[in-house]
């Protein structure tokens, strides 16, 4: 029994085996060579049972008669490129006698801005895939990769997940060179470094690390070249492979790397000496290192005035403090240190408690496990039937629990404000459902005792985290007063007058100081 | 990875016994106490307890939160507690207890260090609840509310008493961690709120009565609530209230002055195996009943008042220190502790005799009052 299964894996594992041998095997290895049938016969059969490959074979007429080999991929392309300026000055070309190698003909004929050669069949399997045209000709051992990319793609828009009321509204696609464009056209310096490299072995998604010569740790940009080349996955299909494959703490909740959807985002982050990831396919760039209070600052807190903007960032900060601490911090209340509240509140909360069936703790896990199942089926939902979510939100698990004595009035607030709160720092979403869960735990067998043990265990974890070698949190260490300045509250521009120094060795933001002085 | 996981798990296990109690104990399953009052039945020997406690089950949620009383006896007052659970569903939690009322039999006769050192001793209750003799027969009496009168009883009687000092100004707020400490220090003696009941027309309703005097353990007097202001002022406790001054004998010329603020600095001088204690009074005061039409404007006249205000003063300070040495021979106000702080060898050869000491002192006031607004009208 157990052999036959053994067997019939040992089958499937050949027969894969083989089709990867088929792929990446000797044939794409092969250079190309001068014969034109060689190459004809190579691609049909490097492409053969992929019928969206179109190849076209050219003869020019004349007294020297040449013929051209080309390949493409319909959909990808653009044909009235392939028309105009490849296959009619082709056919318009008169040829030398001497015969002519492939530079010449990129030279003199082709009317493509970029182009390239290739000398592998690997080379012509990538272009061709990525949307290039490959012509071939009779008597050269090269091949020309002509761009004839036409992609179909979404157009520019605000990122849903990061909207902002003020400042540049565009953001990313999933094109990486529109991406990159977005970005170096801000930046018109050529101090600002673009670093391609492909990643996935069947995807070959081009990938990109950008950051500002001078200003960038060299240490940093090492070890994320020496992480990202150790990577070696099938796919990369978004930045957050990435994300979780280079990331320092494999298995720790919080983030080790920042993302955004903004190019004006990435810019800011570059010009504090981060570096940038950008993938192609994605529309989330990854930024590197990221400190802990990257959580709580947004774009705007840029764009709007300081009084405004430090306060809504001192809320964050407290609204993550809240969701966290909040269910624990009412369990060890009301279940264990009764004497800690106010007499009035507590009598009030007491009444209400009275004839709830469920004790306090395990009713919290209920509620709380009911408002993330009402969080996510809101994501997860079609949009048109929204309503009738929030009607069985709100009137189901709100009202009639309440009339009903099944849930305490207190819980359902306890809750909501939880709720609300983590919807304030959504870089957080996933340390906040982890934290919380152990604080209402540890609150829920010992107390106060248990919610100090959890509060200690995260601060110490927050504590530890580093990203790329940079300390997250710089609660140990000594302090900078310029670091200060951005990190609770946002000091005004004319203030924040150095980088952040655990990002950069080039600490002068404005040399001159402030513009009125 | 597995030895620091261990040594975690060794450090919360170590520091378990370490912390408070982290019994899971619902909110539900809980009579909250409010304030207690205990009594003595003399005849069984029994600790006679009420407790008042937030009556939560016929409460419409809607609705105010009225209080309940429970009474239970027992030997020692542990065993009073443990004896309500008889007659009730929920156990008392006494962590919420913000009033102790005391008979004023049982503070005469048997003293009251035992009850706030049990009270003291047992972890649930809180060091801060307010101790407070009743001048009624008993002390459940105090703690009973009057039908017409909503709300937990307790709740009141704390914001009588706790407010007293900065609206009123006529009695001592005392916490039971100040009892202890106190009557175990040097004073040996300590000022005590006094509640009692008195008819407002239709309704009896609680009222704070001056301070008891407690020696040693035992009450040994009352202090009317004008002589508790005074105490009040020596103690520099005081932020508020209102002093009559009668500048003639028709009661229409009363001035009314409202207290700013006052600071009081006490000193002694030992000369010539003499003690002598100074207390210097400095108050801020606004005239805001003026029934005379005096011209206050006139700088004149406000310095008169103010020399009459602080010959007053003056003069019920010196009685009251008078009444506290000649009559009940308590030091409440400390003049040996301060003595004790300054000069420990003085101390030390003077506390065997202090208690015949100390009715000898001679005690000098200088009270200074200052006008610091006249509150006009037009």
């Amino acid at each position: 029994m157990f052999n036959f299964f053994k067997k019939q894996r040992k089958r499937r594992t050949q027969v894969m085996e083989s089709s990867i041998e088929k792929w990446n095997g000797t044939l794409e290895e092969q250079r190309i060579q001068p014969p034109l049938e060689g190459s004809i016969a190579a691609c049909k059969q490097i492409f053969s049972d992929m019928d969206i490959i179109r190849y076209r074979i050219l003869e020019t007429g004349g007294d020297t008669p040449r013929r051209y080999f080309l390949v493409f991929c319909d959909g990808l392309v653009n044909s009235e490129i392939i028309n105009d300026n490849i296959v009619k000055p082709l056919m318009l070309f008169t040829p030398a006698e001497s015969g002519e190698t492939m530079d010449m003909l990129l030279a003199e004929v082709i009317q493509v801005g970029e182009a390239a050669t290739a000398d592998t069949f690997r080379d012509v399997v990538e272009s061709v895939t990525a949307g290039d045209t490959v012509l071939f000709a009779e008597g050269c051992s090269q091949a020309a990769i002509l761009n004839t990319k036409n992609l179909a793609l979404r157009s520019i828009e605000e990122p849903d997940n990061e909207k902002v009321l003020g400042g540049p509204r565009e953001g990313f696609t999933e094109s990486l060179m529109r991406n990159l464009s977005q970005v170096v056209r801000r930046v018109h310096t050529s101090e600002f470094k673009i670093k391609m490299l492909t990643l996935g072995r069947r995807t070959q998604t081009p990938v990109c690390v950008c950051y500002f010569d001078s200003l960038a740790d060299k240490s940093i940009l090492e070890e994320i070249f020496r992480r990202l080349n150790k990577i070696d996955i099938d796919g990369m299909l978004d930045a957050n492979y990435i994300t979780e494959l280079i990331r320092d703490h494999k298995y720790s909740p919080f983030r080790t790397t920042g993302y955004t959807e903004r190019p004006d985002v990435i810019i800011a982050k570059l010009l504090e000496g981060r570096i940038a990831i950008f993938v192609d396919g994605s529309p989330m760039v990854l930024t590197i290192p990221y400190l802990f209070i990257e959580n709580f600052q947004s774009n705007e807190d840029y764009y709007f005035n300081f009084f405004y903007t430090s306060f809504a960032r001192v809320l964050r900060i407290c609204a993550f403090v809240l969701t966290v601490a909040v269910p624990g911090l009412y369990i060890a209340v009301v279940a264990f240190h009764q004497e800690m509240m106010p007499l009035q509140l507590l009598v009030r909360v007491a009444l209400e408690r009275q004839s709830v069936p469920l004790p306090a703790a395990v009713e919290a896990m209920v509620m709380l496990l009911v408002f993330d199942v009402l969080r996510e089926t809101g994501i997860r939902m079609p949009s048109n039937i929204g309503q009738a979510l929030s009607i069985v939100g709100a009137l189901v698990i709100g009202q009639a629990a309440v009339e009903a004595s099944l849930v305490a009035a207190p819980m359902i607030i306890v809750v909501a404000a939880t709720g609300i709160t983590s919807l304030l720092v959504t870089k957080l979403n996933a340390p906040i459902i982890f934290c919380r869960f152990l604080l209402l735990v540890s609150a829920s067998a010992f107390g106060f005792f248990g919610l100090t043990i959890g509060v200690s265990l995260m601060i110490i974890h927050i504590n530890n985290l580093t990203s790329f070698g940079v300390e997250q949190t710089a609660l140990s260490g000594s302090l900078r007063f310029q670091d200060i300045k951005d990190i609770f509250i946002r000091a005004p521009w004319a203030e924040m007058i150095q980088r952040p120094a655990r990002l950069t060795g080039d600490k002068t933001r404005q040399a001159g100081g402030d513009g009125n002085g | 990875m597995v030895k620091r996981l261990l040594a975690c798990l060794l450090g919360v296990a170590i520091a378990l016994p370490l912390t408070g109690c982290w019994n899971y104990e619902g909110l539900d399953q809980l009579d909250i106490v409010v304030g207690i009052g205990v009594d003595y039945d003399k005849e069984n020997r029994l600790f006679d307890v009420s407790y008042d406690i937030a009556n939560l089950t016929g409460a419409e949620k809607k609705g105010g939160i009225s209080s309940k009383m429970i009474h239970a006896q027992g030997k020692t007052l542990a065993d009073a507690a443990a004896n309500a659970k008889r007659n009730e569903a929920d156990r008392l939690f006494f962590g919420t207890a913000h009033v102790l009322v005391l008979n004023q039999q049982l503070a005469r006769e048997m003293g009251i260090l035992t009850i706030t050192e049990t009270l003291l001793r047992e972890g649930e209750y809180r060091e801060t609840m307010y101790v407070v003799i009743s001048q009624e027969k008993t002390a459940a009496e105090i703690l009973e509310r009057p039908e017409e009168m909503s709300g937990i009883m307790s709740v009141t009687l704390i914001d009588i008493i706790s407010e007293d000092k900065d609206v009123t100004g006529t009695t001592l707020s005392t916490q039971l961690y100040q009892v202890y400490n106190v009557l175990n220090s040097t004073r040996k003696s300590i000022l005590l709120p006094v509640l009692r009941r008195v008819e407002r027309g239709e309704n009896i309703v609680p009222d704070i009565n001056g301070t008891a005097v407690i020696r040693g353990e035992t009450l040994v007097g009352f202090l009317s609530p004008e002589q508790s202001r005074y105490a009040l002022f020596i103690e520099d406790k005081l932020d508020g209230g209102v002093i009559t001054l009668s500048l003639s004998d028709t009661p229409t010329d009363d001035l009314a002055m409202k207290i700013f603020s006052n600071k009081t600095k006490k000193s002694y001088t030992y000369e010539e195996n003499k003690i002598t204690v100074n207390i210097k009074t400095d108050t801020s005061v606004c005239i805001v009943e003026n029934q005379d039409y005096m011209d206050i404007r006139n700088k004149q006249i406000t310095e008169q008042i103010e020399e009459t205000a602080a010959r007053m003063i003056e003069a019920n300070i010196k009685s009251l220190v008078s009444t506290m040495q000649h009559e009940f021979n308590a030091d409440v106000f400390g003049f040996g502790e301060m003595i004790y702080r300054k000069d420990q060898k003085l101390w030390n050869q003077l506390s065997p005799s202090w208690d015949e000491i100390y009715p000898t002192v001679e005690v000098e006031v200088s009270a200074k009052v200052e006008v610091m607004n006249t509150a006009f009208t037009k």
